[in-house]
């Protein structure tokens, strides 16, 4: 049985923000006497990741994954609730967390930004004390698997975000943490950048057995690489279980667009929605599991002169929304 | 302690290789602050050729104490003035990358930046020093290069704690600006002998915002002048204790630290 790495019961975090009146004599009231509002972030989550899982979290922005990974780096302390990684407390134990953890944030890179991307490397062999032998192997591995010999004595300011997020992605492996949380990080990729960064990242928990924690709002970056899905949404974890259960109960509601040549009498078919319908559009949404996408087409080109048509497959808005409303099934 | 020895110095060998990316820069703005700190002892020439002496001071003795001055500050400067962006850091949520990696994020800070620009200081700060104390027979022995030695690594820790200190109050005003601003404003009374001034601002620079100890109280020990020239030998104490104090401030900040939304 594998045995439990994360541990996380009604973790709970609040942030004080302050709120000040509008104005030029609201923000001086506010200086004098400031107002705050208590802002919860993430609320109650219970949830346990074992050795060895990929788990992907997704939620929309400001749904609390940042906050959530900040409590399991240590950087922040939980308002209430516990949270232990591989047995100790992350917030009072940081620094011994912080060797045994790796962590990715898109937007933001810990290379060292003037240097040729070895130098990285280098500190950062010397800062968690890699032995030599785990140095050598590790990086012959990232060699192979994110192709860092073409970029090696680039400077990591003159790297593409494509090549800097590999540089980073090896960099939070180097030290052969046991877990890496990696948040949002294929924002900004082309689809041949983000399909190498998933490669290695299946590779490397499958090889190594590296535990992985995914903060996402792009279903399409767990596809492949995550089988465990959390999610969450202002604050509340919604869902725990497997992808193919989220997007089989939650996912199958597809979204037709119309460009209509001429204004069509009311759209109707049973199962179908009406989301919009003027002279020259027509927009719907089913379920297709209850209604085949065929059959609604054919019924649309029927009662309708249409010119073009598009489907949307369900994404995470959609996914937030039926989960949310507690459709489904 | 040995691994962190050892990381400073590569934290340096980085810092410095990173300045050297940018050589004519480098050059330009080191040129600009060489002429600006020749300027300012040209001020005091000036001021010299009017009256023979501020404070019952020579020119060579301000001399001295104004160089001792910018060794320390450009000691400081050169080495740790990434600390005045403890409230960019706190603000853009950039903290957060020092602590997850395992290091004293202090540390991180102190060593994460080498400047490029405070040469020039250190440059006519240091020759300041061995001409003003070839005139005061200063420094011929051994012993009195090593005690200066002293005195500036000491005061380039009284420049780090003010400094500290003032910028770590970012973590309850989110922008500590103008904290940072009234502390390197201050230090512009510290160039000239602080008995020219009036009991305020005296006790201000000695006891509460120590610029004092990082220039005047030192040459007051060496010159065996006013009555509290034995507090000048205090400096290396001194040095140590405001950077304590300072360290307890920053690491109660740092406890409250809630980091930025995403």
């Amino acid at each position: 049985m594998p045995s439990c790495l994360i541990e996380a019961e009604d973790l709970t975090r609040e942030y004080r923000v302050a709120e000040n009146p509008e104005g030029f004599l609201g923000g001086l009231r506010g200086f004098l006497k400031p107002q705050y509002r208590r802002v919860q972030a993430l609320v109650d989550a219970s949830f346990r990741i074992d050795h060895g899982e990929a788990v992907g979290y997704i939620g929309l922005n400001g749904a609390g994954k940042s906050t959530t990974i900040k409590l399991l780096c240590g950087i922040l302390a939980p308002t209430r609730g516990r949270v232990t990684v591989a047995g100790i407390d992350p917030h009072r134990r940081r620094m011994e967390n912080a060797r045994r953890i790796g962590l990715v944030v898109g937007q933001r890179t810990q290379l060292w930004w003037d240097l040729p991307v070895r130098e990285s490397f280098h500190m950062l062999r010397r800062i968690y004390q890699v032995p030599e032998a785990v140095y050598r192997a590790n990086l012959s591995l990232f060699h192979d698997l994110l192709d860092l010999g073409r970029f090696w004595n680039t400077p990591v300011r003159l790297l593409s975000l494509g090549q800097r997020m590999r540089a980073d992605l090896a960099a939070a492996f180097l030290h052969d943490p046991p877990i890496v949380y990696l948040d949002e990080l294929t924002i900004g990729l082309d689809v041949l950048a983000k399909a190498a960064i998933r490669e290695f990242l299946k590779e490397i928990n499958r090889v190594r057995g590296v535990t992985l924690l995914m903060a996402t709002h792009d279903l399409r970056d767990l596809a492949l690489t995550c089988p465990r899905v959390l999610m969450i949404h202002r604050g509340r974890i919604l869902y725990d279980g497997t992808q193919e259960e989220l997007l089989d109960r939650y996912g199958q509601e597809v979204q037709v667009a119309a460009d209509l040549e001429q204004a069509a009498s009311p759209f109707a078919f049973p199962g179908v929605r009406v989301l919009r319908q003027d002279d020259r559009r027509l927009e719907i949404a089913f379920d297709r599991r209850s209604v085949p996408l065929a059959t609604v087409t054919a019924a649309l080109t029927a009662a309708c002169r249409v010119r073009d048509l598009s489907v949307r497959e369900a994404d995470l808005e959609s996914i937030v929304h039926r989960l949310y409303g507690g459709e489904g099934s | 302690m040995v691994n962190y020895l050892m990381l400073y110095y590569l934290y340096l060998r980085a810092n410095w290789l990173s300045l050297m990316q940018y050589r004519l820069d480098f050059v330009v703005k080191n040129l600009s602050v060489l002429t600006l700190n020749l300027v300012l002892v040209a001020g005091l020439g000036i001021i010299f050729s009017q009256v023979g002496e501020i404070g019952g001071w020579t020119f060579h003795q301000v001399l001295f104490m104004f160089a001792l001055g910018m060794v320390c500050r450009s000691v400081w400067h050169l080495l740790w003035v990434d600390m005045m962006s403890i409230g960019w850091l706190v603000r853009s949520g950039g903290m957060d990358r020092l602590l997850v990696r395992p290091l004293n994020p202090l540390f991180q800070i102190m060593a994460g930046y080498l400047d490029d620009d405070d040469w020039g200081e250190l440059v006519v700060g240091l020759v300041g020093l061995v001409v003003a104390g070839r005139e005061l027979g200063l420094g011929r022995q051994a012993g009195q290069v090593v005690l200066i030695g002293i005195f500036v690594l000491s005061g380039a820790l009284i420049y780090a704690a003010i400094h500290l200190a003032a910028n770590t109050t970012a973590f309850w005003l989110v922008s500590s600006h103008s904290m940072s601003l009234l502390a390197w404003e201050l230090d512009n009374f510290s160039r000239y002998p602080l008995n020219i001034y009036g009991v305020g601002i005296r006790f201000l620079l000695t006891w509460v915002v120590p610029y004092g100890f990082a220039g005047f109280c030192p040459a007051m020990a060496f010159f065996g002048q006013g009555r509290l020239a034995a507090l000048g030998w205090a400096t290396p104490l001194v040095g140590v204790v405001v950077f304590a104090l300072s360290y307890r401030l920053w690491l109660h900040g740092l406890a409250s630290y809630q980091g930025t939304g995403s």
